[in-house]
């Protein structure tokens, strides 16, 4: 956490190397994190863009007062939790996206490049409701807090913790039922 | 197979793998970004500090103050053919100040931008010093610069600025009020002002030989100065006229103004290197005036959508 601060504030006084070691530091975390909540690849490397470049116009003004991958994370989470919505006005209103299985990473100029085992986890968490999802994603993969996630969510720490078993749990039916098929 | 352990542990532990050309494809257009991040900073940044002298009500822009420092913050050098001075030697001159004091007149001529600062006439005079690097001070008038009273009610105000500090004080003398002003350390605001005391500087500028002529006795030459559109300019007009002796090489007399000629500044009676008494620039709250607090200004903290 002292060496993100250090980077942070190299980067805020024009150090590029700083940058370039925050971004190879938390660039596949981030990406993983957007492909897991949006089981869909495009906007997930779209996401993580637009996060380091948003990190890059806010630099100035940007005062790290935590952590550096929760603040990244968090970052992400809100922008796909936006996109998830709008794919929900636009598929079917009222129900969670219906998610597409994760692409197929052949192409080379794919900027993820995905598992078997990560395509059969993340089809899974596609079909979480995306408040669990979101929850189990931030809580396990990022790291955070359950009363960090609950400020980022704005509801009370229960219900995020609510949220966390029972995503975890159903998930853990999906993916035994995946597994007995 | 899946205890809820060994779910999180899978969550975990199931990694995704990143393209390496990708990798570098997307770290080589951020970087772009970064630089042009930097072109863009002083525009984005600075209008903010700007504003928190807009909003003293007895204060105005401490633009043109700046203007001194890059009017000779250049390193273009063409040469004035009929004083057979160049630019690059009033810079050089410029650099070996220490102190400089001088009469600011400023007058705005039309709308800027959305702010309803815009009165007939309006504008300041200001007698300005600055004394190190960061360190500024202004006792500004607040008045009609064309000798007309209606509309405009002449105040007084003192700022005194370190802009590498970060810190500010703006003192209402009728009303015996302080505002201080505490912000990121901006010492770009300064470094406008620091070119000149730097041989370092790379302002794009063009400056165009006027010629000589005579001011109060003294034979000057002058130079057009034009600053091109690169973002870094924003303290100063992208006009000016300077005016400096040929013998001492150091400024006379120097007037901006944006292109569209929005405001004017003049700037005149410059004394160089004298002592300046620290005090004059001390942050430290006076006596007998009342803290009414910050300014209202702050830096926004970055924030997501949701």
């Amino acid at each position: 956490m002292l060496e993100d601060r250090l980077s942070v504030w190299k980067f805020k006084h024009g150090s590029k190397d700083a940058f370039c070691r925050l971004y190879e530091k938390y660039r596949d975390d981030l990406l993983k994190l957007a492909v897991s909540l949006l089981n869909e690849t495009d906007q997930a490397e779209d996401i993580v863009h637009d996060v380091f470049a948003s990190f890059i116009r806010n630099a100035g003004q940007f005062q790290l007062t935590g952590n550096l991958k929760s603040y990244l994370a968090t970052c992400v989470a809100n922008r796909a939790r936006n996109t998830n919505r709008a794919q929900r006005q636009r598929q079917n209103p009222g129900l969670d996206m219906v998610q597409t299985e994760a692409q197929d990473s052949i192409r080379p100029d794919r900027w993820i490049i995905i598992s078997d085992e990560f395509r059969l986890l993340s089809n899974a968490l596609a079909k979480l409701p995306y408040d669990q999802r979101e929850t189990v994603l931030l809580r396990v993969q990022s790291g955070m807090k359950f009363r960090q996630i609950a400020k980022t969510q704005h509801v009370p720490i229960k219900t995020v913790q609510s949220r966390y078993r029972i995503g975890l749990d159903k998930l853990r039916l999906l993916l035994n039922s995946e597994v007995t098929k | 197979m899946n205890s809820l352990e060994n779910m999180e542990k899978l969550l975990k532990n199931t990694a995704i793998h990143s393209n390496p050309d990708v990798n570098q494809a997307v770290l080589k257009d951020l970087l772009k970004q970064i630089d042009n991040a930097e072109t863009q900073k002083s525009d984005v940044t600075l209008p903010n500090i700007r504003r928190i002298i807009m909003k003293a009500r007895t204060a105005k822009l401490i633009t043109a103050a700046a203007i001194v420092a890059v009017c000779v913050g250049i390193y273009y050098i063409p040469k004035d053919h009929h004083s057979g001075l160049a630019f690059g030697e009033v810079v050089k001159a410029m650099q070996q100040t220490r102190t400089v004091t001088w009469t600011e007149v400023y007058e705005i001529l039309a709308p800027y931008n959305n702010e309803n600062v815009y009165v007939d006439g309006l504008g300041h005079v200001a007698q300005c010093a600055y004394k190190a690097p960061g360190r500024w001070r202004l006792d500004m008038t607040s008045t009609n610069i064309r000798g007309e009273t209606k509309d405009i009610e002449e105040s007084k105000c003192i700022q005194i600025w370190d802009f590498n500090a970060g810190k500010g004080l703006v003192l209402d003398l009728e009303k015996m009020t302080v505002s201080t002003c505490n912000y990121e350390p901006e010492p770009r605001i300064d470094y406008l002002f620091r070119t000149f005391l730097s041989p370092k500087t790379d302002i794009p500028v063009d400056a165009e030989p006027l010629g000589t002529k005579h001011i109060d006795g003294r034979e000057v030459a002058g130079f057009r100065i034009r600053l091109k559109r690169d973002g870094t300019h924003f303290l100063m007009g992208d006009v000016s006229e300077i005016w400096v002796d040929a013998k001492s090489k150091r400024l006379v007399l120097a007037e901006t103004s944006d292109t569209e000629r929005r405001w004017v500044s003049t700037l005149k009676d410059f004394i160089f290197d004298q002592e300046l008494d620290d005090s004059l620039f001390s942050l430290e709250l006076p006596e007998g005036y009342k803290d009414i607090g910050p300014l209202q200004y702050m830096f926004v903290e970055p924030s997501e959508s949701k």
